[in-house]
């Protein structure tokens, strides 16, 4: 997830993109899918999640309003690494590669957003992936539960 | 103290199967850490459950 998109930015990416609507529980896209487009929430919840070889879904992360994702397959090519599926009835923003990269050369608070944003995932990924090697299940609930408590 | 937390609300942060939330929870509560009910969990000992937590000293992945 990258941070809070700037004002002036939003706005690019209004102007660059295309108004989509999803009902809850459609389907965004799917695992696998080639698609480059970043995408801007401007009403309701999507959830992302994968589903394990024995079937089971697991839920990697809900974003809202003012959130943007696909940032992972606009600059790197590579296929969608989540399902993504409305929870609520959904607006979004799809900007497509060329017109996003049209932006970001042009604009450098969107490149500064969006290398910024992704370095800062990056980083929380990383600490998530130190935690998952260091810690058991129950001793990242302790500690959640722990902080939840503060 | 108590808090309103469903287990799929709990997998979603933690990045974890709704079943190993359970396995973990129920964990907890063997060490009376924790006691759950619907949609609830109450914390029984806070500063318990903050060591239960720490991580073994490591070398960390991140730069």
């Amino acid at each position: 997830m990258l941070s809070r998109i700037p004002p002036d930015v939003r706005l690019d990416l209004i102007a660059a993109g295309t108004d989509l609507s999803f009902a809850r529980g459609q389907s965004i896209h799917q695992e696998g899918d080639q698609d480059r487009s970043l995408s801007l929430i401007l009403t309701g919840r999507v959830r992302f999640s994968r589903t394990d070889r024995d079937g089971t879904e697991i839920s990697a992360s809900v974003l809202s309003k003012g959130e943007v994702f696909g940032e992972i397959p606009f600059l790197t090519g590579l296929p969608r690494t989540h399902d993504a599926i409305a929870e609520t009835a959904v607006r979004l923003v799809r900007v497509p590669y060329a017109p996003m990269h049209d932006l970001i050369s042009r604009s450098p608070a969107a490149r500064d957003w969006l290398m910024v944003g992704v370095g800062h995932a990056l980083a929380r990924a990383l600490d998530l992936l130190d935690s998952q090697y260091r810690q058991s299940a129950s001793q990242r609930l302790a500690a959640m539960l722990a902080e939840a408590c503060q | 103290m108590r808090l309103a937390l469903r287990q799929a609300d709990i997998a979603v942060r933690l990045n974890l199967s709704r079943k190993a939330v359970n396995s973990a929870l129920k964990v907890l509560a063997d060490q009376g850490l924790v006691r759950t009910g619907y949609g609830q969990i109450w914390l029984l000992n806070r500063i318990e459950l903050a060591a239960y937590s720490n991580p073994v000293s490591g070398q960390g992945l991140a730069q």
